[in-house]
């Protein structure tokens, strides 16, 4: 790579982080901002993160990244400000906005074609700022003092007025620091204080001039009395000290109390301070909403309504709201804890990984020649001291070794989280698009699968979101009129299970009708008439993966032709996964997506056809039989076989691949061994000449030139650069399939 | 020597870095290669002389043994693994549709990158560095047609071998004049087009 | 010899940014840290002829950082520039009132910044030679502990 695209590589990989963690601070915010107030300090993380992008675009050159965060970062601004309120309308143009800078990451195809135009998200962005309030008359904030007030910037002087505003009172919490431990104190106290209240900002101390110690004055803003904030905080060298009286020139302006429905969009509010998490049970009396009162706006003394947010960023006790403000996902992560444990990894370029583990391959060949070298020495040396001493050593590193190897796949493990937080969006903007309120929940964001198929499975997933909010759940009047809650609900689910991952997609929306999709099979000609009659409920249901189903005869707006499952079923497929669907009419449906942890190493079995050798994943082979050719039957010229009272059609692995025989191998013509494999319900027996046992494979990517190639998955090394081809098993049964669909055969049982 | 002409070893001399022997190319010998638009390593198939621009490859590596892929062109020898890395490698005598020469010990492999992915391309002998000034490629002459038109970049010429024997066009030459020989830029991104890889042949569906 | 640079800014790109380009115009030393709590640890033990500081941090911002540094005796004089994007007026006008020598205003090129760092230096070294009586050093908060 030149030096001008390490440098574009770098810049793309950092403004994607960025917008990563903007993305997730939004929705975070969006979540808040239905069920209570939003909390300032994320806001302010927001505006953070695209000032940063800013300065990241300047220093690279991105002109159109750059011109975007610039206008986007004044309109965070005037949110953090207060000068603009955290509407819907705000929030979709906010969103939109990251649409656009994925736009403009994206490398193209065309390094000609023009970069998509910002200036419409431009407008958008800029027309908002027209909606800002103007500004409030001032109070005087004389009796804070000069020397306070002169060091505070203007967001600080904001959220200082806002705390007077609403109520709480002014404190100064002293503390000194050893200079040597500070950052550990400063981290402690902040996350006491935190708990009371907001912090508003640090000053240094005017005696801090001693060389081992820094004093700083915390100023701190919150509801409750000196008492308390002394017993909490004042241990050791902190002190607590009041600047104003908590009944503070501002008039508590009792708030109606909040509305059930969390669902209903929230009128604009003003971003105000979060009330403290601990005081839950007093609080249900000052959650007032924000808003809700009919008007936006200006009531009570000084034109602030008084605000209710639930929990304030850093609280341990509570956990951050989902989407929905009634469920607690796992792993949705507090957004500060989570913009902090960015900044301990480390982002890497698999490539990178993938040359790390050919060094670890290359060492084991290393260790193999030592065991050589040991063989000959014991031979040579009759001393059996340095012999043993060698092994010795060689068992120690090929333990380390291993070690190490586990170690680097640990490295590509990522969590679904990533995905889940980009379904998260999709799911908002086609809920705003078709008009359909959908509450996404989602639990084990934080299990842990290798990156390569956590990226793999953001399409497949995509695919089956879009058709569930598109087929599956139903439009509002009609959910109503079937008792259901009107937001349709969609469960994200991940879990481990053994040395597989399961990911589940649940909704509770119309379910799929077994008999609408065999009619329609039948209609289309896939399924015979005869075929149909003889189906069962969980075989039509599975037509849903057969290549070109599709339910809807029209395409809709959102998400194309009709379901596409046969796509989704194909890329699980080539990540040696499987993937099933129970179903209710009228109840909802549920696709469950199995997956090996991680597609580095696999087991895999190895066979060799017409002198040429392969690997089948050992998760799809259901058993490997040794079969007499009298046993095989000929049906219209395929081939099949009894196997446990059902037929099994047979596909000849050199013929299917019109193999070429590579040596002159002894084939006994009596017999054959014949590899079963199976995907979801259906299974083909796959013939070939030898069988060389199992063992583990380094998985490896086939370049763009040769990974189409249909009924080959990818290459694996087998060791010692031996490089061996993967077989799909997917491909393979579909065709053995297709092949046994086209046999029509009175008192043949349908294939299962 | 002449300006236009040296050979690969005074390349790499110029690139400071060290000099790689028969044995390093056995066991791959790899250097980075700087951005530098003017050379081109010419090499020849079928008896025709090509060239690539220099920074296009990676490395020159002897022929190593390679994995038939089924299903795939015929120009496609298989998948080959240097030093952990799978490749595609295409016998180019094949793609271009020459016919096919024997290829002696001087055969070599060109490693080359094409979207950050390494091919290797299967060449009868490389010959050596060439500099060839921008303004000096010529465009690829509407005369020359059918599909091996497409793989071709430009033109560029090269001082051959001193006569006597048969320069350009089969005139004879005499001792001590240099021909010129054509030397045929190819566009890697046409002549490893993904697309052109898989073939699945009639009757290859579903029958085994 | 070499003049010895503290820069203080919480954009790591940023700080990458001024750290090199002066450090590549060779009379300089930079020492870098990315937040006012850092810089308050160096303040009292090392010697700086220099302090570029950000406005916009958190914790501490870049004007408590000025008015915590012209508290200490060592630096009442030393040359401070600080960097603040451009619509903000008032916490520029602040940084001077409480003893910024010099403020820049991002975006700027490698030159502007190179030259306004000379045209600092070479203030304070004018006014070393002749210090101004007029100039009183800044007075800070009531210590009310």
């Amino acid at each position: 790579m030149s030096a001008v695209d390490q440098n574009a590589s770098e810049f793309i990989a950092e403004a994607q982080e960025v917008i990563e963690t903007f993305s997730r601070t939004l929705l975070e915010l969006e979540a808040q901002s239905r069920s209570g107030g939003a909390d300032p300090d994320l806001v302010n993380a927001a505006f953070r993160a695209i000032h940063s992008l800013k300065g990241l675009a300047g220093l690279f050159g991105a002109q159109a990244i750059g011109g975007l965060s610039h206008t986007l970062e004044s309109t965070l601004d005037s949110l953090r400000l207060g000068k603009l309120a955290l509407s819907r309308a705000v929030l979709d143009v906010l969103f939109e906005a990251i649409e656009v800078f994925g736009r403009l990451l994206t490398p193209r195809d065309d390094p000609d074609e023009p970069d998509p135009d910002i200036e419409p998200i431009l407008v958008r962005l800029r027309a908002l700022t027209e909606q800002e309030a103007p500004d409030l008359p001032q109070d005087n904030l004389e009796w804070v003092g000069e020397a306070i007030l002169s060091v505070l910037t203007e967001y600080e002087e904001h959220r200082l007025r806002e705390n007077i505003r609403s109520g709480r009172g002014l404190y100064r919490v002293h503390a000194k620091f050893d200079i040597l431990a500070i950052d550990v104190g400063i981290e402690q106290l902040k996350d006491k204080m935190k708990v009371y209240g907001e912090v508003i900002t640090y000053l240094p101390s005017a005696d801090g001039s001693s060389d081992d110690s820094i004093e700083l004055d915390i100023l701190l803003g919150s509801k409750s009395s000196l008492a308390e904030l002394s017993a909490a905080l004042a241990v050791g060298d902190v002190s607590v000290h009041r600047l104003a009286p908590a009944d503070a020139p501002s008039a508590i302006t009792p708030a109606p109390p909040r509305p059930s429905q969390p669902s209903t969009p929230a009128q604009p509010q003003r971003i105000a301070s979060p009330t403290p998490a601990e005081p839950r049970s007093t609080s249900s009396g000052h959650n007032g909403h924000n808003g809700h009162n009919g008007h936006n706006g200006h009531n009570g003394h000084n034109g602030h309504n008084v605000v209710a947010a639930p929990m304030p960023a850093s609280s341990r006790r509570e956990p951050a709201p989902s989407l929905l403000a009634d469920d607690v996902p796992e792993g949705a992560g507090v957004s500060e804890t989570s913009l902090r444990s960015l900044s301990q990894t480390v982002r890497v370029d698999l490539r990178r990984l993938d040359l790390l583990m050919n060094l670890v391959g290359e060492l084991g060949l290393v260790q193999n020649n030592l065991a050589g070298v040991l063989e000959h020495l014991r031979q040579l040396d009759r001393s059996a001291d340095v012999s043993r001493e060698l092994q010795v050593q060689i068992r120690d590193m090929t333990r380390k070794l291993a070690l190490l190897q586990q170690g680097i796949l640990d490295v590509r493990m990522v969590p679904i989280g990533q995905v889940f937080d980009k379904l998260a969006r999709v799911v908002r903007k086609l809920s705003r698009d078709l008009d359909k309120d959908i509450r996404l929940v989602i639990s084990g964001a934080e299990t842990v699968l290798d990156k390569l198929i956590v990226e793999e499975l953001s399409d497949p997933l995509m695919h089956m979101i879009r058709n569930c909010i598109d087929h599956g759940i139903e439009a509002a009047p009609e959910r109503a009129r079937l008792g259901k809650p009107p937001a349709g609900r969609i469960e994200l689910r991940a879990f481990q299970k053994g040395n597989r991952v399961v990911i589940e997609v649940e909704d509770d929306g119309g379910g799929i009708d077994w008999l609408q999709i065999r009619d329609m099979a039948v209609r289309k000609g896939q399924v015979t008439p005869e075929e149909g009659v003889s189906m069962a409920p969980s075989e039509a249901v599975n037509l849903i993966f057969a290549p070109g189903f599709s339910i809807r005869e029209t395409a809709t707006e959102v998400s194309g032709r009709g379901v596409g499952m046969d796509v989704v079923k194909t890329n699980i497929a080539k990540l040696s996964g499987m993937i099933d669907v129970t179903t209710e009419v009228g109840k909802g449906t549920k696709f469950s997506i199995t997956l090996p942890v991680t597609l580095a190493i696999i087991q895999a079995l190895v066979i060799q056809s017409a002198g040429h050798t392969f690997c089948i994943p050992l998760n799809s082979v259901l058993e490997s039989i040794m079969v007499e050719t009298r046993e095989i039957s000929t049906i219209e010229g395929h081939e099949v076989i009894i196997l446990n009272k059902k037929t099994l059609p047979l596909l000849h692995l050199s013929r299917l691949f019109s193999l070429r025989p590579l040596s002159r191998s002894y084939r006994d013509p009596h017999r054959v061994y014949v590899v079963v494999v199976g995907l979801a319900q259906h299974r083909v027996g796959l013939v070939v000449d030898e069988l060389l046992g199992q063992q583990d494979v380094v998985i490896k990517p086939l370049g763009s030139a040769v990974r189409n190639v249909p009924g080959i998955a990818g290459a694996t090394e087998l060791g010692a650069n031996r490089t061996v081809l993967l077989l799909d098993v997917g491909r393979l049964v579909d065709e053995g399939v297709r092949q046994a669909d086209a046999t029509v055969s009175i008192g043949v049982s349908h294939v299962r | 020597m002449s300006v236009e002409r040296e050979d690969l070893w005074q390349a790499l001399l110029r690139s400071g870095e060290t000099i790689a022997t028969d044995e390093d190319y056995e066991h791959g010998y790899k250097r980075d290669v700087p951005q530098d638009l003017q050379q081109y390593v010419s090499f020849r198939v079928s008896g025709e002389i090509y060239g690539l621009p220099i920074h296009e490859i990676e490395e020159i590596s002897k022929v190593f043994g390679t994995t038939h892929v089924p299903r795939t062109a015929d120009f496609l020898v298989g998948i080959g693994n240097v030093r952990g890395r799978i490749m595609p490698v295409v016998d180019l005598a094949k793609r271009l549709r020459l016919r096919p020469m024997e290829r002696g010990r001087a055969a070599r492999v060109l490693i080359v990158h094409l979207n950050d992915e390494p091919y290797g391309l299967v060449v009868d002998a490389v010959i050596d560095v060439i500099r060839i000034p921008p303004d000096k490629v010529e465009e690829r002459p509407g005369g020359i047609t059918g599909t091996r038109a497409e793989y071709i970049r430009g033109l560029g010429r090269r001082k051959g071998v001193a006569g006597p024997g048969k320069g350009l066009g089969g005139a004879e030459m005499k001792a001590g004049e240099e021909p010129e020989e054509i030397v045929i830029i190819l566009n890697l991104a046409t002549l490893l087009d993904p697309k052109d890889f898989v073939r699945v042949g009639p009757g290859e569906e579903g029958r085994g | 010899m070499p003049i010895r640079v503290l820069l203080v800014e919480d954009s790591p790109a940023m700080r990458t940014f001024v750290g090199s380009v002066l450090e590549s115009a060779g009379e300089y030393v930079v020492e870098e840290v990315k937040d006012g709590i850092e810089a308050l640890r160096l303040v009292p033990r090392a010697e700086f002829d220099l302090v570029i500081t950000d406005i916009n941090m958190p914790d501490i911002n870049g004007l408590e950082l000025i008015h915590a540094i012209r508290q200490h005796p060592r630096h009442a004089n030393t040359p401070l520039l600080v960097i603040t994007t451009n619509d903000r007026e008032r916490d520029s006008l602040r940084a001077l009132k409480l003893g910024a020598s010099e403020v820049l205003t991002k975006p700027f090129t490698r030159e502007e910044l190179l030259v306004t760092v000379a045209r600092v230096m070479e203030a304070a070294r004018t006014r070393a030679a002749s210090p101004d009586p007029a100039r009183k050093p800044v007075r800070g908060p009531g210590g009310d502990g």
